[in-house]
């Protein structure tokens, strides 16, 4: 008799005993919830975005539609056809303000989203690379990017943009991607030009830290064990690549990209508002504050509601790269 | 040291040579620059007065001997030697190059411009009577301005705005170090605690609000609703004002009086301030929290020094070391200056110097702007380097 209810006594200790067995998304995911700021943070970004999907839906003007005579109505006033609202009023030429704002969300958060990824992608075939490949190559390559860390970058990203914008009829764009770009942000391809270049111009400065990063996770993944074993079993090296360096590559570039795009959504306002980047018809938080600015003294509240998003996107997606920082690699904090 | 030192020098011309040779190019091989203003405001131009005004702008010289002249001043004409000269009819350029129109078969045309047009070659016998060619940059002529101050040097425009620049960036390096460095040794000391938190979030402020955004925040709080409630409110913008005016509480203030000036500096100096405070703090946090675990600050509080000696002697020394990088790295800043906090605040200074020279497409100035900083940047690195020695001996050069 006891010899028989023994054994499942200790089963039934064992089991209590025995950690519940959590895979290491949940252990991630747990990690990330554990931080408030970043959770709440990822709903005030989620709402942006939805606004940013939903913008043709949600807007009840055209964002480029112009009621003449119709400058600086108040919020909440109704619009030409008596029917439709101007829930945040119109701007300074009468174009409908919250229509604007949301179709501003779409391009700004395409522009940040579409610069990181570009980035990250140039970054990781940069870094690894150079990395892996180590000598001159090496050499040359991280002494170009050092350099270019080194000098003050707003100096020369308001010169390219400025000669950009000047001559973007000569820059040949492929016109696969000026479509695609009007087509996702419902604007003109003419206007979407600009698009493109203004993403390329913060590409050209944005995967500089990225190939750093990949390099200095490829260098040390390079001398480890594991990497030794596996060449001495015989692995080629695009094998070490994929399934050594890249794996191990993916947190720190997930937390970098997550921080990054705070910055990319700044730098794009800041070309725009300094009117170095995309420019009026196209409506975007930058150019809409750098208007604003101009009529501040009569319309304070103008800049105001221009200004905010930026803000808000920008600490949201700073909140949400510390949360991902936390979850994915503790030792990284600061 | 020495040898390292040379080696340097070396190597720091050469980056100095390849960065302003670049900047160079980019600015010159783009189209546009002060011709198509010109086009676009005089409509009656013939090919005559473009041709002359492009000699006026030496834009009619090919790139590499445009840019030999605006670095070295040379070449100034055919070479003599002992009364005999060389190579007068040697080809540096094109008055009016030859245009060709392209006719596509869908019906799009393009001009493009092939070769020269005959008989229009610039010779290095022509180069001798241009009268504004620069002396060359190495020899400290900065050539004169295109547009800003038409025809000055643009050294003048350069020392004219450079004292409103070193004032307002000087001031608030002071008195960033003086708030950050005591903000971010505090929450190291006190990690976790209030303090610590609030320092935190306002870095996290710092880094996520838009200096511009922050900037019309504090025109609108501080010069639009302070004045319209009535109460002391600052001057909007400018360096000085152009009439004497009165705030209430202050009273009368003259015009560029030292008053005035204060006034219109306080929400420059602010905006440069916050921003540095707040990633400054983070930074000496961080790096003295590293050096608290250190074994020497344990030996320090084991031989029962005082906190307040462990914390000033031992550890914040050894704190500010990598300190000294932010420091030297932000004199290049100055000398460049806030480009959007000067353009916010419309504040006369090299900052907005260089956004105005772009937007004017006045290269001359923005290649001196860029030159200043790329030889302070390259300097500042050397300095840092340098520093690093002697303050930390384990340092060695190499």
């Amino acid at each position: 008799m006891t010899t028989s209810t023994m054994p499942r006594a200790i089963d039934l200790a064992a089991a209590e005993a025995m950690p519940e067995e959590v895979s290491q998304f949940r252990v991630i995911l747990r990690r990330f919830l554990r931080h408030k700021l970043a959770v709440a943070s990822l709903f005030v970004l989620a709402a942006i975005v939805l606004i940013a999907i939903l913008a043709p839906v949600i807007s009840p003007f055209d964002p480029t539609d112009i009621e003449v005579g119709n400058d600086f109505l108040a919020p909440g006033s109704v619009g030409r056809d008596g029917v439709r609202i101007h829930y945040l009023g119109t701007d300074t030429i009468g174009r409908d303000y919250w229509s604007r704002i949301t179709y501003a969300a779409r391009i700004s958060l395409t522009v940040a989203v579409t610069a990181q990824v570009a980035s990250v992608i140039i970054g990781i075939l940069v870094g690894s690379i150079s990395g892996y490949l180590g000598g001159t190559v090496d050499a040359v390559v991280m002494r170009g990017v050092e350099f270019m860390l080194t000098i003050p970058q707003l100096p020369l990203l308001l010169i390219i943009s400025s000669l950009v914008i000047q001559n973007q009829e000569a820059i040949p764009v492929p016109e696969v991607l000026t479509n695609f770009m009007a087509w996702l942000l419902l604007i003109q391809p003419r206007d979407a030009v600009q698009v493109v270049l203004i993403i390329a111009i913060l590409v050209s400065f944005g995967w500089l830290q990225d190939s750093r990063l990949m390099r200095g996770v490829v260098l040390s993944v390079k001398e480890q064990t594991f990497t030794e074993a596996s060449r001495a079993l015989g692995a080629s090296d695009l094998r070490i690549i994929l399934s050594h360096m890249i794996p191990n590559a993916i947190a720190p570039m997930i937390v970098s990209a997550s921080l990054g795009l705070s910055g990319f959504i700044i730098y794009e306002a800041a070309l725009s508002f300094l009117g170095l980047g995309i420019q009026d018809p196209t409506p975007t938080w930058g150019n809409m504050l750098s208007a604003a600015q101009s009529f501040m003294f009569q319309h304070p509240w103008l800049p105001l509601v221009s200004g905010t998003p930026i803000f808000l996107c920008s600490l949201a997606f700073n909140f949400v790269g510390d949360g991902v920082r936390d979850a994915l690699d503790p030792r990284l904090k600061l | 040291m020495f040898n390292y030192l040379i080696r340097r020098l070396f190597q720091m011309a050469i980056v100095l040579f390849l960065s302003t040779m670049a900047s160079y190019a980019l600015l010159n091989l783009a189209p546009g620059g002060p011709l198509t203003f010109l086009t676009s405001v005089q409509r009656r131009m013939n090919q005559e007065d473009i041709a002359r005004v492009r000699a006026y702008f030496e834009l009619d010289l090919f790139l590499p001997v445009r840019f030999s002249r605006w670095l070295t001043g040379f070449p100034r004409g055919p070479i003599t030697v002992g009364g005999q000269t060389y190579f007068a009819d040697f080809v540096v350029g094109c008055r009016q190059p030859r245009e060709v129109e392209i006719r596509y078969s869908d019906g799009r045309r393009e001009l493009k411009t092939v070769g020269c047009r005959e008989g229009q070659d610039v010779t290095l016998a022509d180069l001798v009577d241009r009268p504004r060619s620069s002396k060359g940059i190495i020899f400290g002529d900065l050539g004169n301005s295109w547009q800003i101050t038409r025809d000055r040097p643009v050294s003048a425009v350069v020392v004219s705005r450079l004292p409103r620049t070193l004032q307002l960036m000087m001031i608030s390096l002071v008195l960033s170090i003086i708030i950050g460095i005591p903000i971010g040794v505090i929450s190291a000391v006190r990690q976790y605690s209030a303090f610590d938190y609030t320092v935190t979030s306002m870095a996290f402020f710092g880094s996520s609000m838009p200096t511009f955004f922050f900037a019309l925040l504090m025109i609108l709080i501080f010069s639009i609703t302070f004045k319209r409630m009535g109460w002391v409110y600052l001057p909007p913008g400018n360096a000085e004002s152009v009439k004497d005016y009165v705030i209430p509480f202050i009273g009368a203030v003259d015009a560029g009086s030292l008053k005035d000036n204060i006034l219109h500096l306080i929400m420059p100096v602010s905006v440069l301030t916050l921003f540095n405070v707040a990633g400054w703090s983070r930074y000496v946090r961080t790096s003295m929290l590293e050096v608290l675990r250190q074994d020497y600050v344990r030996t320090a509080r084991a031989k029962g020094l005082i906190e307040r000696v462990v914390i000033a002697k031992h550890a914040l020394r050894n704190a500010l070391i990598p300190f000294i990088t932010l420091v030297v790295f932000s004199i290049p800043a100055a000398f460049g200056g806030a480009i959007i906090t000067e353009t916010v605040f419309n504040w006369p200074g090299m900052g907005r110097l260089y956004f105005d020279a772009l937007g004017r497409t006045d290269y001359p100035v923005a290649m001196a702007l860029l030159l200043i900083t790329a030889v302070l940047t390259v300097v500042a690195t050397l300095v840092c380097d340098v520093l690093y020695t002697v303050v930390d001996p384990r340092i060695r050069l190499s």
